[in-house]
């Protein structure tokens, strides 16, 4: 634990160093421009610091790499439309799909994340299949994963601009089930003091690093190979965990 | 002598406070595990008597099986499996019904999820990539075959349930009851996949519309033939013309005599990779795929893939895979709806129930369920369809002993990165949802047909004449000729993606049919290249030097020298004629 100490200690600065440096494009010419959105426990923004799983797993993987980057948090919609037209810009984390598969070129699986159903512990409230959570009003985030995945199946959505609003909503009752991985549900429930029932964990999905068309190969290849190598130690492991702490 | 018991409520029975004479403590444990035991076997009589009436089996045969079922399960009652598969109706009802059958009657609670195939394959490719057990089961296309066995990381059937899974594995699981199995067993003679669901690609036509007085009059004035089902490409594009460009309305709606789709999106890989080159007759006989080459034009020679491109005796840029794509894009730009041109798979999977469309050259039965509901302007109000299935055409280049089309074999695939245990449990439940007890249930619900006597019932029977000619064709040998993707291909993810890259620039126009094969059969050339760099367990390409195409298109076979005429004489021939076709 305290590698991971040091370690984050170190992307800290690093990520410090970079959003305060301010020299000319011309000398970062080769810089990588990783954008991602706040979302806690993924990419939570302090000042100029930025820390979240998916920001240290995405620092480490440049840093293995061995290529030059920098991180910033903005708005998912520009987010999405800087990396659809800028050079050496990637977002973080996507969820890979076929309707997104020819936009970008990727590097996958970031991480692995587990969506599942949540309610208040002592709800009545009995879920073992999807089929199962159809009666009910189901709070999710705008532009998740759950969320297009629900409302493509037909289920009752409500949902939120920020996951963080959802704990509070089913609290007041305001939605039946909460739908949103098991780290946000066991970091958003504990920061609130509320007590979850899992339900049913329903989907899995692969967040991907989602790169621009006009990536190179052979830096596709390099981050291809440091990504192997952190599942293969554990670091993306050791990452997940220190937010289950 | 004391015992100390934990069980799933977390109640102990702690050795120094409570004592009890060990007969009572022996008494009391038999007791409680007969009381679980009955319970689950009550569970089972439920089931059975409810949801899985429609069985081969007899209610004692049925009851007979699942006992076998509980007791396997025994040590794997406390687990949670995963598995994952794609979105269709069958495997809904695995995932909404059928693993609630499964807990209530073993314990072993299931989670099967459901996503679209490519993120299926995206998901098996990354637990093999990275060796983490994302699930314990996979339910994935046997196109894959020629990846698994190569890979060395998906489980051998054979091998397991003659093994390590011998206690797991299901006395009454017949396995030659199976049509698929040919699809799902490696040139090494080993089977590495179990089907769990199977559907083809057939030719999809209104009968209602083609048995009109009138139009069959029309028809025959100007093509000089009858308006039946059509056996070769030339009858298929005389029939899109005629609707399209003749008769335009029917009953005061535009219609069309054809229906595809071009959008560039992966869905748009499936529709060539699924056989359609070996429609046109583009690579060698043998059933279920040509040798020494597939319908994806990559020629093998042992078992090694030798090259795709003409110049390394491929076929993938041949003169008979340029027609293919041609035909395809032609058809699609002159017959189909204008907005065809910018669907993908799913959009364009609606447009045949809506009833605008005579035909559909390539058309999946998995969409048979849901073009029999009654509301949609396709089926009668008894509930019949207006339509019918029938054997796909041929293209000019194809010859008897080849395959003729498509089929996908959704199959259990267990990797080697997942834990025994829980492979074992998992193993349970793939044989559950396929068991006799279950899979004549199944089948009427999904119409994915995987057993021989499911198919040869006579529940099959009493309900043939409402799915359009299904039951006749999985009845029929011909339902041979229509197979998954084969060995020769020997990374399906790595190499699929091809397709659809670089057949969208002829389908919108920007290339040539010829320079896009030429570019794809030179990029799959190269991935081959790159995956036998990177080594596999087995059978890694080796790829031929080129030489002039001459050479290759001179020899006996694939890859087929240029048809001086590629539209011979269009050739029909009526439904019920070709039924008995297929009565092989």
């Amino acid at each position: 634990m305290s590698n991971m100490k040091a370690y984050c200690r170190q992307c800290l600065c690093t990520l410090l160093m970079c959003a305060l440096c301010g020299a000319s494009s011309t000398a970062f010419a080769n810089r990588f421009i990783l954008l991602t959105e706040e979302l806690p426990p993924y990419a939570i923004s302090e000042g100029n610091k930025s820390s979240g799983v998916s920001v240290e797993i995405a620092a480490l993987l440049f840093e293995r790499a061995g290529l030059d980057y920098e991180i910033k948090i903005m708005p998912w919609k520009r987010a999405y439309a800087s990396t659809l037209q800028a050079k050496n810009t990637c977002l973080f984390p996507v969820q890979r799909n076929q309707e997104r598969e020819a936009s970008f070129r990727w590097v996958s699986p970031l991480f692995i994340t587990q969506v599942g159903f949540y309610t208040l512990r002592n709800s009545s409230i009995q879920i073992r299949t999807l089929e199962d959570a159809k009666p009910y009003q189901i709070g999710t985030y705008s532009g998740s994963a759950s969320t297009q995945y629900l409302q493509n199946l037909g289920f009752d959505i409500e949902s939120a601009e920020k996951d963080e609003q959802n704990p509070l909503k089913l609290t007041h009752r305001r939605i039946d089930v909460w739908s949103t991985d098991t780290l946000s549900a066991y970091y958003l429930s504990k920061q609130r003091n509320i007590h979850l029932e899992e339900q049913m964990v329903y989907l899995t999905t692969l967040r991907a690093l989602a790169c621009n068309l006009n990536t190179p190969e052979d830096t596709l290849l390099k981050l291809d190979a440091a990504l192997k190598s952190m599942y293969a130690d554990g670091s993306i492991d050791t990452i997940t965990k220190h937010y289950l702490e | 002598m004391c015992i100390s018991i934990r069980y799933s409520l977390s109640y102990r029975w702690k050795c120094n406070r409570i004592r009890m004479p060990v007969t009572l403590v022996l008494a009391l444990f038999t007791a409680f595990f007969s009381a679980i035991s009955q319970a689950d076997t009550q569970n089972a009589i439920r089931w059975i008597d409810s949801e899985f009436q429609d069985s081969t089996l007899t209610r004692e045969q049925q009851l007979k099986e699942m006992e076998w079922f509980i007791n396997a399960a025994k040590p794997f009652k406390a687990l949670t499996i995963r598995v994952v598969s794609e979105r269709i109706d069958t495997h809904w009802y695995e995932a909404n019904v059928l693993t609630k059958a499964f807990q209530d009657i073993t314990g072993i609670k299931v989670i099967h999820e459901i996503t679209g195939e490519d993120d299926v394959v995206k998901k098996l490719n990354t637990q093999m990539s990275i060796n983490y057990n994302l699930y314990d089961a996979y339910i994935n296309d046997s196109d894959l075959i020629g990846t698994h066995y190569r890979s060395g990381k998906v489980m051998a059937l054979d091998d397991f349930m003659a093994g390590e899974g011998k206690d797991v594995t299901l006395p009454t699981l017949d396995i030659n009851d199976f049509m698929g199995l040919s699809f799902t067993t490696a040139p090494d003679g080993k089977l590495y996949q179990l089907p769990d669901q199977q559907f083809a690609n057939l030719y999809w036509y209104r009968h209602d519309w083609f048995s009109r007085p009138k139009l069959r009059k029309q028809f025959k004035e100007r093509y000089g033939y009858e308006l039946d089902v059509p056996v070769n490409w030339s009858a298929y594009e005389d029939i899109a013309e005629f609707f399209t460009v003749h008769v335009k309305e029917l009953d005061g709606h535009k219609v069309y005599g054809h229906m595809d789709y071009g959008k560039k999106d992966p869905s748009l890989g499936w529709r060539f990779s699924d056989a359609w080159l070996s429609m046109a007759g583009t690579g060698d006989k043998g059933i279920p795929n040509g040798l020494p080459v597939d319908e994806w034009g990559i020629r093998v020679e042992g078992c090694h893939p030798v090259g795709a491109s003409v110049s390394r005796g491929g076929a993938l840029n041949g003169p008979a895979a340029v027609f293919a794509i041609t035909k395809f894009v032609d058809w699609l730009e002159k017959y189909a709806p204008p907005s065809a041109k910018n669907m993908n798979f799913t959009q364009a999977g609606a447009v045949p129930g809506q009833g605008d469309i005579a035909q559909q050259i390539f058309w999946y039965t998995a969409f048979t369920a849901a073009l029999t509901d009654p509301k949609l302007p396709v089926t009668s109000a008894d509930g019949t369809p207006k339509w019918r299935m029938a054997p796909s055409p041929r293209g000019p280049y194809w010859e008897k002993g080849m395959k003729l089309g498509y089929q996908d074999a959704g199959s259990w695939t267990f990797l080697t990165s997942t834990p025994l245990e829980r492979r074992k449990a998992a193993w349970l439940y793939a044989q559950f949802v396929v068991s006799k007890t279950v899979s004549l249930r199944k089948t009427l619900v999904g119409l994915t047909p995987i057993r021989i006597s499911d198919i040869e019932s006579k529940k099959m029977s009493d309900v043939a004449h409402r799915y359009g000619g299904l039951v006749e064709f999985y009845r029929s040998k011909a339902r041979l000729a229509w197979s998954p993707t084969g060995s020769n291909v020997p990374d399906y993810p790595g190499l699929s993606d091809l397709w659809w890259k670089n057949i969208a620039p002829a389908a919108d126009r920007s290339l040539s049919a010829k320079e896009a094969m030429d570019k794809l059969a030179t990029e799959m050339d190269t991935r081959l290249q790159h995956i036998a760099d990177r080594g596999l367990e087995r059978c890694a390409p080796k790829l031929n030097p080129e030489r002039a195409e001459s050479y290759w298109l001179n020899q006996p076979g694939a890859p087929k020298p240029k048809l001086k005429d590629e539209k011979p004489q269009g050739i029909t021939a009526p439904y019920e004629d070709l039924l008995k076709s297929w009565e092989l």
